[in-house]
C-alpha cells in the first residue's frame, strides 16, 4: 500500500513537472522578447541607431497591418522562419517607438474578409512553391491622415534591408509631404522648346519620374541662396558656374543639405551651338563638366579630361563600316558585383549603362569617407578625352586598350563634416544698385558644415538621357516606357534615399557578407596564373615547331622530287611532328594539374580533421594505459 | 554543492579509467568530421561558416548522448552499487546533479576537441567567429539538454540497451516536434497556438535560432527549464525506486 502510494505520488509529481516545464517555456516566450545577445560581427540582429531615432521621432500614431498567410504556410518553414524574422523586427520597432506604432498581424486566409482587406490595400497574393494558393506576405501602414504605404511583400532575397524598408515606410508616414528637389542643370532635361528642331521637346524619361514622386523647383545659373525648403540638390552637368552659384551650392551643403552631383569628362548628349562657318568647332568643344572650386576644397579627385574604357563591360554598336557589329569600350553596360550590395541604393539593381563616364577618388587629407556605389570591371583603363573628341569609328578605341586590372569607381556616396570651400566668406559680387536689402537678407556664411553631409556623385551624366535605359514607344497616344537598363531606378532610389532624414541614411543594408573560402580562391589564381604562363610557353613552342614544319616542306623546291623526301627531311619532320604531340599532350596535363593543389589541400584538410586528434587521443588512451599498468606492476 | 563535486570529480574519472570514454570520443570526433566534409561537402561549398559542422550536431548526439547517459543510473542499479550511494551522506539532488555534470562536461570535452574544425575555417577564409562561438554554445546546451533527458530515462531500468531505447525516442521526439513532418498532422487537430507551442518545445528550434549568433534569453531558459525539470524528474524517479 505505503509502496502504492509512493508511485502515485511520483507520478503526480512528474505530471507536475512537465505541465510547469510547458507552463514556464510559453511564459518565458511570450515575457522576455527581444532581450537577446547578438553575436555577429555585422550586428545582424540588432536595430541601429538611425532606426531608433526614426521610431523615437514619430509625432502621430501610425497602424501597421502585418499580412501574413499563416495557415497556408504551415508546411513551409522557411517562409516561417522569415515571416517570424519580419514579425519580430515589427514588435521591436513598436516596442521602442513609446506607443506611435500600433501593430495588427492578419491571417489573410482564403475568401475571407481580411484577404479582401489586403486586396484593398493593394497586396498580392504571391505564388509560393508548396503552397496552394498564393500567399499574402507584406505590410500595409496608414497615418493619422489616411496616407497609405505598403510593401507589398518581404523577400527573403532581401533580407539585409528589412529594417532599412521599415524604418522608410515608417519615415514617410510620419513626414507625408512630397520631398522638394532643387535641380540645377544644363542638359534639356525636362520639356521645353528645342531650337534645333523648331519643335516642343518630350522630357527625359528621367526627369518624368523624378516629377511623380517630388516636388521638382527649377533652379538656374546666377541664384545668391538656394532655399532652405529644398529637401535635394540636384546637380546636373554643372559647367562653368557663376562663383555665386558655387558658393549657393557650397552653402547649402553645409547647411546639412543633401546633394547629387552628375558631372562628366565627355557628355555626348550636351547640346552644343553648332556654327555653319566652322564645323569642326563643335566637335572640339568642350563637353565636360566638373566642380573644381567644390571638390578641391574639399578633397574629391574628379579628372575631366580621362574618361573610362571598359572591355569587361563594352557594350555593342552598329560598326561604322555599316558590318555587323562592333565593341564600344567607352558605351558601357555594368551588372551584378559592379554595384555595391552593401547600399541600398545599388543593391536591388541588375544593370546600369554609362557612356564615356569618370572616375572619383578622395584626396589623402580630405575629411571625407568615400564609398564606391558602382565600379567599373577589372578590364577597364583610363584614355584621354582629346580621343574621344577626334574617335569617329568606336572600333578605333580598341587600339592599343590595355586593361589597367583596377575597379574605377564612377558612381560614389561621400560622408562626412567639411570645411566650406569658400574659407574667406562670400565670394565678392559685384554691387547691383539699389538691391543692398536682398544682400543684408542672405544668411550668415557657415565656415563649416553642420554636422555629417552626404553626397552621391556621379561620373556620368548621359546616363540620363532616354539612348541608354529606355525605349519610348507611343501606344493611343500614350507614352509607355520599356526599361532596358536601372539608370532611372539609381536616380530614384539616390533622390530618395537622401530625401530621408540623415537617421535614415546612417541605416545601412546590412549584407549577410559572402565569406568565401580566400585560401582556395588564391590557389585557383595562382594555378590559373601558373597555368597561363605555362600554356602560353608552350603554345608558342607548338607555334614555333610548326612553323619550322611548314618551313621546312616548303624549302623543297625541286619539283622533280616533289613527292620524295630525303632520309634528312623525313627524319626532321617525324622529330617535328613528334615534338608536336608531345606538347599537346603537356598541354593537358597541365590543364589537369590546375585544380591538384585545392583537392590536395582539401585532402589534407579532411585528414587533420576527421583522423588526427582521434588518433592522437588513441595514442594517448593506449600510452596512460601502458604507464598505468606499468606502474601496476612495479608497485 | 561540495558534494556534488566530488561526486562529478569521481564520475569523471571513472569515465577515463575505462577505454568506453576514449571510443566515444574517436567515434563523436571522426563522425563529427565525415558528416561536414562528405554529407555537408564542407569544402566544396567554399563558404567560410561552419553551417555543415553544426546542421548535424542533432543527429549525432541523438544516438552518441545515450550511449553515454544509458549506464549512468541503470548500471549502478543493476550492480546494486546504487544502495551504496544512497547510504552515503549526499542527498538524492546532489548525486543525480553531480553525475549529469560529470556526464556533461565529458561531452563538453569531446565537442571541444572538435577545435580544429574552428582553426579550419579561419584558414580557409574569413569565417563570422561570433557566430561559431554562439553555435558551440547552442551545440553545448542542446547536448546539456539530451543529456538530461537521458539520465533521468536511465534511472527507470535496469537494463542498459533498453535505457537507450527509450532515450534516443524521446529525445528523437524533442528533436522533430519543430519540423513540418510532425506539425503538420497536429495542426488538423489543434489550434495554431498550440502548434507553436509545440515547435516551442523542440531542441532544433533552439539550437537553429543561437546557431544564427543570437543568443536569446528564451533560448537561454528554455534549455534551463528542460534541464531541470529533467533532473528533478530523475530525482522523483530514485526516490520512488527507493521504495520499491
Amino acid at each position: 500500500m505505503d509502496t502504492n502510494r509512493t508511485k502515485a505520488l511520483g507520478f503526480s509529481a512528474l505530471a507536475i513537472i512537465a505541465v510547469l516545464f510547458i507552463a514556464a517555456v510559453m511564459l518565458s516566450n511570450t515575457l522576455f522578447r527581444g532581450v537577446r545577445l547578438d553575436l555577429t560581427e555585422n550586428q545582424l540582429y540588432t536595430l541601429s541607431d538611425g532606426t531608433r531615432a526614426v521610431l523615437g521621432d514619430i509625432d502621430e500614431p501610425i497602424n501597421l497591418y502585418f499580412f501574413f498567410s499563416d495557415r497556408a504556410t504551415e508546411d513551409l518553414p522557411q517562409w516561417r522562419a522569415y515571416s517570424r524574422r519580419v514579425r519580430e523586427t515589427l514588435e521591436e520597432f513598436v516596442a521602442i517607438s513609446r506607443g506611435k506604432l500600433n501593430l495588427q498581424v492578419i491571417d489573410p486566409q482564403p475568401f475571407s474578409e481580411e484577404e479582401d482587406e489586403a486586396s484593398r490595400f493593394g497586396l498580392p497574393g504571391v505564388p509560393v512553391r508548396g503552397a496552394e494558393d498564393g500567399i499574402f506576405f507584406g505590410l500595409a501602414a496608414t497615418n493619422s491622415v489616411d496616407d497609405e504605404e505598403i510593401i507589398p511583400f518581404f523577400d527573403p532575397a532581401k533580407e539585409e534591408f528589412l529594417e532599412y524598408d521599415l524604418a522608410r515606410l515608417i519615415y514617410t508616414l510620419d513626414n507625408p509631404e512630397k520631398p522638394v528637389v532643387g535641380l540645377l542643370s544644363s542638359m534639356p532635361l525636362q520639356s521645353g522648346f528645342d531650337p534645333l528642331t523648331n519643335r516642343m521637346r518630350e522630357p527625359w524619361a528621367v526627369s518624368t519620374q523624378i516629377q511623380q514622386l517630388f516636388d521638382v523647383r527649377n533652379l538656374e545659373d546666377g541664384l545668391d541662396a538656394i532655399d532652405e525648403e529644398i529637401d535635394v540638390l540636384l546637380v546636373v552637368h554643372p559647367k562653368s558656374l557663376s562663383e555665386q552659384t558655387v558658393y549657393a551650392i557650397d552653402q547649402f551643403v553645409m547647411g546639412g543639405g543633401r546633394a547629387m552631383i552628375f558631372v562628366d569628362p565627355f557628355s555626348q548628349f550636351e547640346q552644343i551651338d553648332t556654327d555653319p562657318n566652322d564645323p569642326t568647332a563643335a566637335m572640339m568643344a568642350d563637353r565636360s563638366s566638373n566642380l573644381p572650386t567644390l571638390f578641391d576644397a574639399w578633397g574629391i579627385e574628379f579628372s575631366a579630361e580621362q574618361g573610362i574604357l571598359d572591355a569587361g563591360a563594352a557594350l555593342q554598336v552598329a560598326a561604322r563600316s555599316g558590318r555587323g557589329a562592333v565593341s564600344h569600350l567607352g558605351l558601357i553596360g555594368l551588372t551584378g558585383d559592379s554595384f555595391s550590395e552593401q547600399d541600398v541604393v545599388t543593391s536591388g539593381l541588375t544593370s546600369m549603362n554609362f557612356l564615356i563616364a569618370g572616375y572619383f577618388g578622395l584626396s589623402d587629407d580630405s575629411p571625407l569617407e568615400l564609398q564606391p556605389l558602382v565600379v567599373t570591371t577589372p578590364e577597364s583603363s583610363l584614355a584621354p578625352v582629346q580621343r574621344f573628341k577626334v574617335t569617329i569609328d568606336p572600333a578605333e578605341l580598341q587600339d592599343g586598350f590595355e586593361p589597367s586590372g583596377e575597379r574605377w569607381p564612377i558612381a560614389v556616396r561621400v560622408s562626412g563634416e567639411l570645411p566650406s570651400a569658400f574659407a574667406d566668406g562670400a565670394p565678392t559680387i559685384a554691387p547691383v544698385a539699389d538691391d543692398l536689402e536682398a544682400a543684408t537678407a542672405l544668411p550668415a556664411h557657415r565656415a563649416s558644415s553642420d554636422g555629417p553631409v552626404n553626397l552621391v556623385l556621379v561620373g556620368d551624366v548621359d546616363l540620363l538621357a532616354d539612348e541608354l535605359w529606355v525605349r519610348v514607344q507611343r501606344l493611343f497616344g500614350e507614352r509607355l516606357l520599356e526599361e532596358l537598363a536601372s539608370n532611372g531606378a539609381f536616380v530614384i532610389n539616390s533622390l530618395d534615399n537622401l530625401t530621408g532624414s540623415s537617421d535614415l541614411i546612417g541605416v545601412r543594408g546590412r549584407a549577410s557578407f559572402v565569406r568565401p573560402f580566400q585560401r582556395v580562391e588564391d590557389l585557383r589564381r595562382e594555378a590559373a596564373l601558373r597555368f597561363r604562363d605555362t600554356e602560353q610557353q608552350l603554345q608558342k613552342e607548338l607555334e614555333e615547331t610548326e612553323s619550322r614544319l611548314t618551313e621546312l616542306q616548303s624549302s623543297r623546291t625541286d619539283a622533280d622530287n616533289l613527292l620524295i623526301l630525303s632520309d634528312e627531311q623525313r627524319e626532321e619532320i617525324e622529330r617535328f611532328q613528334a615534338r608536336k604531340l608531345e606538347i599537346r599532350q603537356e598541354l593537358r596535363r597541365v590543364r589537369r594539374e590546375l585544380d591538384k593543389d585545392i583537392e590536395q589541400l582539401g585532402t589534407v584538410l579532411k585528414i587533420i580533421n576527421i583522423a588526427l586528434v582521434p588518433l592522437l587521443i588513441i595514442l594517448f588512451a593506449v600510452g596512460s594505459a601502458w604507464f598505468t599498468s606499468r606502474r601496476a606492476r612495479e608497485a | 554543492m561540495r558534494n556534488v563535486g566530488i561526486i562529478l570529480r569521481r564520475e569523471l574519472a571513472s569515465y577515463f579509467s575505462t577505454p568506453v570514454a576514449y571510443v566515444f570520443i574517436v567515434i563523436f570526433l571522426m563522425l563529427a568530421g565525415m558528416f561536414t566534409f562528405y554529407f555537408g561537402n564542407f569544402y566544396e561549398g567554399g563558404s567560410a561558416t561552419l553551417d555543415a559542422f553544426f546542421f548535424y550536431h542533432p543527429w549525432l548526439y541523438l544516438f552518441l548522448v545515450p550511449a553515454i547517459s544509458m549506464r549512468l543510473w541503470a548500471e549502478e542499479r543493476k550492480s546494486g552499487s546504487i544502495e551504496l550511494l544512497m547510504t552515503l551522506p549526499v542527498t538524492l539532488m546532489d548525486a543525480v546533479l553531480g553525475k549529469f555534470l560529470a556526464a556533461w562536461l565529458f561531452t563538453g570535452i569531446a565537442l571541444a576537441l572538435t577545435f580544429p574544425i574552428w582553426i579550419t575555417v579561419n584558414y580557409l577564409g574569413d569565417p563570422d567567429n561570433g557566430v561559431i562561438f554562439a553555435a558551440y554554445i547552442g551545440s553545448l546546451l542542446m547536448a546539456g539538454g539530451f543529456l538530461a533527458i537521458g539520465t533521468c530515462l536511465s534511472a527507470i531500468t535496469r537494463n542498459q540497451v533498453i535505457a537507450f531505447i527509450i532515450t534516443v525516442v524521446v529525445c528523437f521526439l524533442f528533436l522533430v516536434s519543430g519540423i513540418p513532418l510532425v506539425l503538420e498532422p497536429i495542426s488538423a487537430i489543434l489550434p495554431q497556438s498550440l502548434v507553436d507551442t509545440v515547435a516551442g518545445l523542440s531542441l532544433w528550434t533552439h539550437f537553429e535560432s543561437i546557431r544564427k549568433g543570437v543568443i536569446d534569453l528564451r533560448d537561454l531558459l528554455y534549455y534551463a527549464f528542460l534541464i531541470s525539470a529533467w533532473l528533478v524528474a530523475n530525482a522523483i524517479v530514485l526516490d520512488g525506486n527507493k521504495a520499491e
